[in-house]
């Protein structure tokens, strides 16, 4: 869990655009305390910390407060994401407005803009109960943009962007541009900006 | 499926609390979107889950509030619907105008909706985040507080507008993210911005022809 939070925040870190102290010493660590306060006041990066707790609460089958975390992240923010989403670290929701239910799985370095979410399509014949729930599998530096929305076990490659107010229901491929309703592939081989940290890149 | 509803608001202030228990059997009825049902456990621990799931993690207290708004309002009750319809802004952004009709099973399903203008909506609708049920301000329809019709067992699907005065047959469906600006006849599914009505497809083999899986296999009562 530490680990996931721990890339969240850097994740908001970015941007916060904390002015860097330098030349004294503790300075880098008055340098992190700032960005972590700004990206609390700032930004929703408590709904992603909720998130964790309430997953991490969940495994370890404690009552009740798992529920009300998910109150609060729907108060305060709007985001509701289903207990069985397994979300990657480096998650970022940009300005809540979150929907996510479903199997979701997803990668590092998720982008969720606002009204977009994953669901569940209505299947009228399974073989089994639990088939009914398949979500999304996504993979790393994915953007989903604005009321964009998943639907189904569909799988969704690296690097791909998805357009505005577009609706997904079949597989994309790793470093593409989607976008529209039901949505098409508008580019291929599109070179994504890295959203890896500096620190790892060194 | 019999027709649209005399009243689908019901007709008196009795019939308020039988919507109620309209709207708790939708919510069980749809409820396997949030939890698997495990035929194995057993039967009060199932129904435990269900409740669980439906009062805290299902939108039912935001379509009793809605209700008891109503209540509140015919019997001429002062300040209470005004409080049930903030609490239900602000709980589960779920905004519901003053002329809206809604019949009896009515499922929210995850919140972050707005209904208004004079509409009314048939039994047993389903309506998913982020719709917008309202009003055109286009020339085509002109300056009107009509809203959309809405039959029975229709299914709004997430992001979905219906706006202005149409018309929304029975068991008809909409796709996510459609803008629907015309008719949608009964049983016809509508896509896309602006809204085209896909044709029907042939039934399948084996199909019963209900939009939603049989109560049966739902493990309910």
């Amino acid at each position: 869990m530490f680990e996931n939070v721990r890339e969240d925040f850097h994740v908001y870190a970015k941007f916060t655009g904390v002015k860097e102290l330098k030349g004294f010493p503790g300075a880098s660590w008055i340098n992190e305390t700032r960005r972590f306060l700004a990206a609390l006041w700032l930004f929703p990066f408590s709904s992603v910390l909720l998130f964790r707790a309430k997953i991490w609460l969940c495994k370890h089958h404690v009552p009740i407060l798992p529920r009300l975390c998910d109150w609060i992240n729907m108060l305060v923010w709007r985001v509701q994401i289903a207990d069985s989403a397994n979300i990657g670290p480096g998650l970022c929701i940009s300005h809540g407005e979150i929907m996510i239910y479903g199997e979701v799985t997803a990668g590092r370095h998720l982008t969720l803009n606002p009204y977009s979410g994953m669901g569940l399509v209505h299947k009228r014949r399974v073989s089994h109960p639990l088939e009914r729930f398949g979500g999304p599998t996504i993979g790393d530096n994915v953007f989903i943009g604005a009321g964009a929305y998943l639907f189904g076990p569909i799988k969704v490659g690296d690097n791909v962007r998805i357009g505005a107010s577009s609706v997904v229901t079949h597989d994309v491929p790793s470093n593409s541009v989607v976008a529209g309703i039901p949505a098409r592939v508008i580019e291929e081989n599109d070179e994504m900006r890295e959203l890896v940290d500096e620190e790892e890149a060194d | 499926m019999k027709g649209r509803a005399e009243h689908p608001g019901g007709p008196e202030p009795s019939q308020r609390f039988e919507n109620i228990r309209a709207d708790y059997d939708a919510y069980l009825f749809a409820s396997w979107t949030w939890i698997p049902d495990y035929q194995e456990r057993s039967e009060l621990s199932r129904r435990l889950e269900r409740w669980e799931a439906i009062v805290f993690r299902g939108l039912w207290p935001s379509v009793v509030l809605y209700r008891l708004d109503v209540w509140a309002r015919r019997r001429g009750i002062p300040l209470l619907p005004v409080i049930a319809d903030v609490l239900n802004r602000f709980l589960f952004g779920v905004v519901i105008g003053k002329n809206v009709e809604i019949g009896p099973g009515f499922c929210i399903s995850h919140g972050s909706i707005v209904i208004d203008g004079v509409t009314r909506i048939g039994k047993n609708c389903s309506i998913n985040p982020y719709v917008t049920i309202g009003l055109s301000t286009s020339s085509r329809v002109g300056l009107s507080l009509r809203g959309p019709t809405i039959g029975d067992n229709v299914y709004i699907g997430t992001g979905a507008r219906v706006l202005g005065p149409v018309k929304i047959g029975d068991n008809a469906k909409i796709g996510a993210n459609a803008v629907v600006l015309s008719d949608v006849p009964d049983n016809h599914t509508a896509v896309g911005v602006p809204a085209r009505v896909i044709p029907q497809r042939p039934p399948r083999k084996g199909d019963d022809g209900e939009e939603r899986p049989a109560r049966s296999d739902e493990g309910e009562e």
